[in-house]
């Protein structure tokens, strides 16, 4: 489904470059549970951001099924976002200006969904994740488990066909924690890809594939090996 | 994204920052105030300026005796016709002027005065009866003051409004005049006439005490009855004529021409109504429609039995050209024939035109300099207002880059900031535009003496303004918003 060929980013900071991504190479195939793992600073969020076209590679290419996404411009590019990917983020992201059920219809706005479609779809999002009850609930009123269930409501929005999660239970306590990761699990045996980052040992052995950075570089990938 | 959905987003971002969008807004606010209300009042400027110089009253020529001036405060000095060397100006002078003068159009006699309905001031008379049968003279001076809003004769007649005294000008010669020489009973005198109205709405008003040809000068017409000629100001005749307005407050539910009126010690007959009139008295400021006309016969020599009298002297002779363009040979040709009659140098012969001419561009100067200085404080405040607005988007960092991550495009965010910033410009301009009349008003008041008939606010021009400085504060969100859409989105998410 992705394929990344040569991928580098590299930071050029005047006197010295940083290289968070070097001459990279990775395929992530549709349905998989990719678990990102390796040290601080080893480029797990970079990756996850050019996978997520956040960030654009300064060299290499990127190809999403049968496309190019490097020859596309802004609007392709965030339509593609918006329609088929979403983000969960380790410091959950929401908006404090709207509610739970606002939230989960910024998507949905950018997808152009209007009125009561948008409202009924946004409402039934949050009921997935066992919220129905917190629907006008500002994010401040609710607890870190139940924001990143928000979260991960608004990020399936538009029917993602890939999840793309950093770090998400990493300001969770383990048992909060491991209702997202069941979340989560759920959506990828519904035939979601999910490349999820995590610092986690256990975590990182939940997927069907764990991929090692280190510096930059592929350290080890369980999917290679098997 | 539907533009319903921009500005309810932009609304919620300007909600959850509400000091600062505030800030913002009031800034705008002022900011619009201020350029709209310089602008309108630019042009209510020049406006009031075009007024003034199209006014009747700017393309006159004053005659007066040198030295005149000086006895504005003093209390009228009896005219002796045989004794005095002061020259005398009066309604034959008018006559002689308008006829050997070729550059003149109009000349005619337009002085101050207030009137007072009713029997006002007759308690005070009767104790100083004896003083007016018996020849006082004290109470000539009240009201007949060359245009002086205020009567400032002797301060007990001043309800008794103009007239009463001997030397006493068309007022207070009644018809049955008071017989002079002789014992005057006024009980009798004042005794109820039934047909007379002594009670009006008002304590007194201001009136000008005028000869005909100021009428035509200011091109006034009577709406209903007829307007006093010349005959009527030379036989004296008691009439009033009455500014529309005026008319509607004395006489509110009932048509006031042929009514007889007891103002002070004088019955006047309702002769007319004036049609309205866009002039107001350059002098007092107050509008013709308020004001009403009685004949001014000043320096006329009338005879009453067998007693020469001469009315009160006017101080000045009022002269008016057709078209401005004459007036510098109407000064010239007056000059040249007031020196023909009294002497060289006895009379000042002056075009208000040009003292008027003179202020203006003082008074342009002045504002040049401010408005010079409002802009020096208006760019600084914009450039303020700009780093605001560039501040709320740094802010705002973290949360575009996960609207981009949500699926913004680089446009959605563009549109999304310049919404907002759109949504504070109009508010603020709103608000400004509110407050543009009342900056401009407080800068006509401050600035002119006398704002008089020309209106301080010009509202399409505020209008303008207001549009200006909006488009100006719209420009600014530009930039903002180019600034947001091109944030890193990457970079954006990772900031805290
Ligand atoms: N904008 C930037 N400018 C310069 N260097 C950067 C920038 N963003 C990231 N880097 C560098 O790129 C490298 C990879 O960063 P990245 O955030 O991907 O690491 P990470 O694996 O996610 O680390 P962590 O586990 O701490 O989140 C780091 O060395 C980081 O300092
Ligand atoms: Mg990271």
């Amino acid at each position: 489904m992705i394929s990344l060929t040569g991928i580098t980013r590299s930071y050029d900071l005047g006197s010295s470059t940083v290289t968070a991504l070097d001459d990279f190479d990775l395929q992530v195939d549709r349905g998989e549970f990719l678990t990102v793992m390796g040290p601080s600073g080893s480029g797990k969020s970079t990756l996850l951001h050019i996978l997520g076209i956040l960030d654009t590679p300064t060299a290499g290419t990127y190809r999403l099924e049968e496309h190019d996404l490097t020859t596309l411009a802004d609007r392709e590019l965030s339509r593609i976002r918006n329609e088929h990917f979403g983000f969960v983020f380790q410091s959950f992201n929401l908006f404090n200006e709207f509610n739970a059920l606002e939230n989960v219809m910024l998507p949905l706005i950018y997808a152009g969904l209007r009125g009561s479609a948008r409202r009924k779809r946004a409402e039934r999002l949050l009921a997935d994740v066992g919220l129905d009850h917190r629907m006008y609930h500002y994010p401040n009123m609710l607890s870190g488990g139940e924001q990143q269930r928000v979260a991960i409501a608004r990020a399936l929005a538009n029917d993602p066909t890939l999840i793309l999660a950093d770090e998400p239970t990493g300001n969770l306590p383990s048992d909060k924690g491991e209702e997202i990761l069941q979340i989560i699990d759920g959506l990828n045996r519904d035939g979601v890809t999910v490349v999820m980052v995590t610092h986690d040992e256990r975590l990182g052995a939940r997927g069907s594939r764990c991929v090692r950075l280190r510096d930059g570089r592929i350290e080890s990938d369980s999917g290679r090996a098997a | 994204m539907s533009f319903r959905d921009r500005i309810w987003m932009g609304l919620r971002h300007l909600r959850t920052r509400s000091v600062e969008s505030a800030l913002i807004i009031i800034a705008t606010a002022i900011g619009v105030a201020l350029v709209s209300g310089m602008i309108g009042f630019i042009r209510a400027y020049d406006l009031q300026t075009e007024y003034l110089l199209a006014h009747p009253a700017y393309r006159e020529v004053l005659v007066e005796v040198i030295g005149a001036e000086t006895q504005l405060s003093e209390p009228a000095v009896p005219f002796d016709p045989a004794t005095s060397a002061e020259i005398n100006l009066g309604v034959s002078d008018l006559h002689l002027a308008k006829e050997s003068v070729p550059a003149i159009a109009f000349g005619y006699l337009a002085d101050a005065t207030t009137l007072s309905p009713g029997l006002a001031g007759v308690d005070v008379l009767r104790g100083i009866s004896g003083g007016i049968g018996g020849g006082g003279v004290a109470g000539g001076a009240a009201g007949n003051v060359a245009r002086s809003p205020v009567p400032d004769g002797d301060e007990h007649l001043r309800g008794a409004g103009s007239g009463g005294g001997r030397w006493g000008s068309a007022d207070a010669e009644e018809s049955g005049s008071p017989p002079t020489g002789s014992r005057f009973d006024l009980e009798q005198f004042f005794q109820a006439d039934p047909d007379v109205v002594t009670e009006l709405p008002l304590d007194s008003f201001a009136a000008l005490r005028v000869t005909a040809d100021y009428f035509r000068a200011y091109g006034l017409e009577a709406a209903r009855g007829t307007l006093f000629d010349d005959r009527d100001v030379d036989d004296g005749t008691p009439a009033i004529v009455l500014g529309s307005q005026l008319a509607r407050t004395l006489f509110p539910d009932s048509d006031p021409v042929g009514k007889r009126v007891r103002l002070a010690l004088q019955t006047y007959t309702v002769m007319g109504v004036l049609a309205t009139s866009p002039l107001h008295d350059v002098d007092t400021g107050t509008r013709l429609d308020r004001l009403a006309f009685v004949p001014n016969a000043a320096a006329r020599f009338s005879f009453a039995g067998n007693v020469v009298r001469l009315q009160r002297p006017t101080r000045t002779l009022r002269f008016a050209v057709a078209d401005s363009a004459d007036l510098e040979a109407a000064v010239a040709q007056l000059g040249s024939h007031f020196d023909g009659e009294y002497g060289p140098g006895s009379v000042r012969v002056a075009a208000p035109v040009e003292a008027l001419r003179e202020e203006r561009e003082k008074l342009g100067r002045i504002l040049s300099v401010v408005l010079f200085l409002a802009a020096a404080a208006l760019t600084i405040a914009s450039i303020n207002l700009f780093n605001l607005m560039l501040m709320r988007v740094v802010k705002q960092t973290k949360g575009i880059g996960i609207l981009r991550a949500l699926g913004a495009s680089r446009r959605d965010i563009f549109r999304g900031i310049a919404t907002e910033s759109a949504l504070m410009s109009v508010a603020g301009a709103a608000a400004g535009l509110g407050a543009a009349p009342i900056v401009s008003r407080l800068l006509a008041r401050t600035l002119f003496a006398d704002p008089g008939g020309a209106a301080a606010v010009s509202w399409p021009f505020l209008a303008a303004g207001a549009l200006a400085a909006l488009a100006f504060s719209l420009l600014f969100s530009v930039w903002p918003a180019h600034q947001a859409a091109s944030v890193d989105a990457s970079l954006a998410i990772r900031t805290e």
